[in-house]
């Protein structure tokens, strides 16, 4: 399988310059981490099969995660899909590190505004001077191997030579080696069109039904069944009820929203384990109590049970979730500052180990808390407009 | 009802218990344990502090640590599960945990000659070139023997216990399933 290494980007939305998203360790692994969080991809080059970002409002946290699935899409498509608002100029130039097969490949790429004024012909940026370079994996060096490009093959032509002006050939090289779901906060109904996304009741028809069931009962447990197949109806039944049919977009509404999410992310991320896909959740915590979310990363830092070294990326506002997380470097803290998101790692940070992570985050240790001059702007405006209307 | 909760001070040691709960060999239920696992932790951390609370409310835990030094104080978390582990036990694993290997293979007689100058892992090591200090290496070795077998090697490898930190500790045939012994 083919696993990244790092991500380098100009050019996206509000990404600082020269925006890097690393996924390899930073620190020692001991082998106990191989049990858990830490997967391995050679000799002394490790990744996670969990990482977080986490952030205060409005710090990037989705625009990252929208760049790393973009980033894995377009190595298994071949092609970006174009958002003309993802363009803060008109390139937007990658820099993808991969690991795949002994090999590290360094591969860049201009992706250029599609202005095309056809709009069958707008639906993906222009691929622009593509360059491959690829070498052995030592695996005496570890990380050292992404030091310099110097000593790689330039493999340009013999990958890269096929690619079209709105297809890449990296597809030809990257093939099934990687995959990835994500599972984001938007919404799945239009209350005049009806239902947009069927991808709640698609996982619930191609999953093994014991399964779901349990699931279902896990969120909540006077649910019996919950039967679709193609057509717009739903059997749902609670115990002791009689069974009803609803509409499928009735039945989303009858739901709670914490169960109608916890089934489908449960079950798109049993899958992505299942096939060892990247799987991707922006506010994780989002509907959940604590222990929805805790089991879920559980699952994935199992080595038993997640053999196909599936990762799961995840954004959050719930800093307790990464208490249980036992390394450092696979949390990752954006900032907004003056426009421009960046990020760092917390082992970035000179933090106190004898705290918990959470109650750091408390502490206001990574700045991620609401600006308290601005809270207190608003206090004082909400404090005068109430004293206004009681005059 | 009572939970167990085995932790292990070393992945060796996980390994080894990893295996005895897959061949039914624990005297406890595979329900028993939480989370139906046992954990390599020393201590209990906000991941195991996480995974107790999920336990039902009024069912308690006991704990069973498992290692050759068991040295350091062990907290209960007393503030932030008050009256949850009622129980902790110590489960000595000495001599050290490589004598299994030694004494599973006749070796015992010949360490014991030399065994001022090396570990019975450096001892280990030099009959089998095989041997790697990891969890695998375990796993795959105890995985391969039958059920007889490991209890016997766990017998022997208990009578050749010389000294325990306190005379109240537990061995790993204490873990076992009575029964197991009279087959």
């Amino acid at each position: 399988m083919l696993k990244l290494l790092n991500i380098k980007v100009n050019g996206y939305k509000l990404l600082e310059d020269n925006f890097t998203f690393d996924f390899l360790t930073r620190t020692k692994v001991l082998e106990a981490d191989l049990e858990k969080e830490v997967l391995k991809i050679d000799n002394v080059l490790y990744s996670f099969r969990t990482l977080a970002i986490v952030g205060g409002n409005s710090s990037g946290k989705s625009t990252v995660l929208a760049l790393i699935l973009k980033t894995i899409d377009f190595l298994s498509s071949g092609r970006w899909v174009y958002v003309e608002n993802e363009f803060k100029f008109n390139t937007i130039n990658l820099s993808i590190n991969f690991y795949l097969d002994g090999y590290i490949y360094f591969y860049t790429v201009n992706l250029l505004k599609n202005n095309s004024e056809n709009d069958r012909n707008n639906l993906y940026a222009i691929i622009d001077k593509e360059t491959l370079f690829r070498k052995k994996y030592s695996k005496a060096k570890g990380k050292k191997n992404l030091d310099t490009v110097d000593d790689a093959t330039d493999v340009t032509v013999t990958y890269l030579q096929n690619s079209l002006k709105d297809t890449s050939a990296i597809i030809n090289l990257v093939k099934d080696n990687i995959l990835v779901d994500a599972f984001t906060n938007n919404n799945v109904i239009d209350f005049n069109k009806g239902l947009l996304s069927n991808s709640f009741y698609n996982i619930l028809n191609n999953s093994n039904p014991e399964l779901a069931s349990s699931i279902i009962k896990l969120l909540d447990d006077s649910i019996e069944y919950i039967k679709s197949d193609s057509s717009d109806y739903v059997k749902f039944k609670r115990y002791n009820e009689e069974e009803k049919v609803f509409k499928k977009i009735e039945l989303i509404s009858i739901l709670s929203s914490g169960t109608f999410r916890g089934i489908e992310l449960y079950l798109r991320a049993i899958k992505a384990i299942k096939t060892g896909k990247v799987f991707i959740v922006d506010e994780i915590e989002n509907c959940f109590q604590k222990n929805v979310v805790f089991n879920l990363i559980y699952l994935f830092n199992d080595a038993k049970i997640n053999k196909k070294n599936a990762q799961l990326i995840f954004s959050t506002h719930y800093t307790e979730i990464l208490d249980i997380l036992n390394r450092q470097d696979s949390i990752n803290i954006t900032h907004k500052n003056n426009g421009k998101i960046s990020i760092k790692n917390l082992k970035d940070y000179d933090i106190r180990v004898e705290l918990s992570k959470s109650k750091q985050f408390d502490n206001n240790t990574f700045n991620t808390s609401i600006n308290y001059q601005q809270l207190m702007e608003v206090r004082r405006n909400l404090i005068n407009e109430l004293h206004s209307n009681n005059d | 009802m009572n939970y167990i909760l085995i932790m292990t001070e070393g992945t060796d040691e996980k390994a080894l218990i990893d295996v005895l709960i897959e061949k039914d060999l624990l005297k406890f239920n595979l329900e028993e344990l939480v989370f139906e696992q046992c954990f390599h932790k020393r201590q209990i951390d906000d991941e195991l502090l996480s995974i107790i609370r999920q336990l039902p409310y009024d069912d308690k835990v006991i704990v069973y640590r498992v290692g050759d030094k068991l040295s350091d104080k062990f907290d209960i978390r007393k503030k932030d599960i008050p009256g949850k582990i009622v129980k902790v036990n110590k489960v000595c694993t000495l001599p050290e945990f490589e004598m299994l290997f030694i004494i599973n293979e006749g070796m015992f007689d010949e360490y014991m000659k030399v065994k001022s100058s090396y570990l019975p892992s450096q001892f280990y090591k030099s009959k089998n070139r095989e041997y790697r200090k990891q969890a695998a290496f375990v796993t795959d070795y105890f995985e391969r023997m039958t059920i007889k077998e490991i209890v016997d090697l766990l017998k022997r490898y208990t009578e050749k216990r010389k000294r325990a930190h306190d005379c109240d500790q537990l061995t790993l045939c204490d873990l076992l399933k009575e029964d197991i012994f009279n087959d």
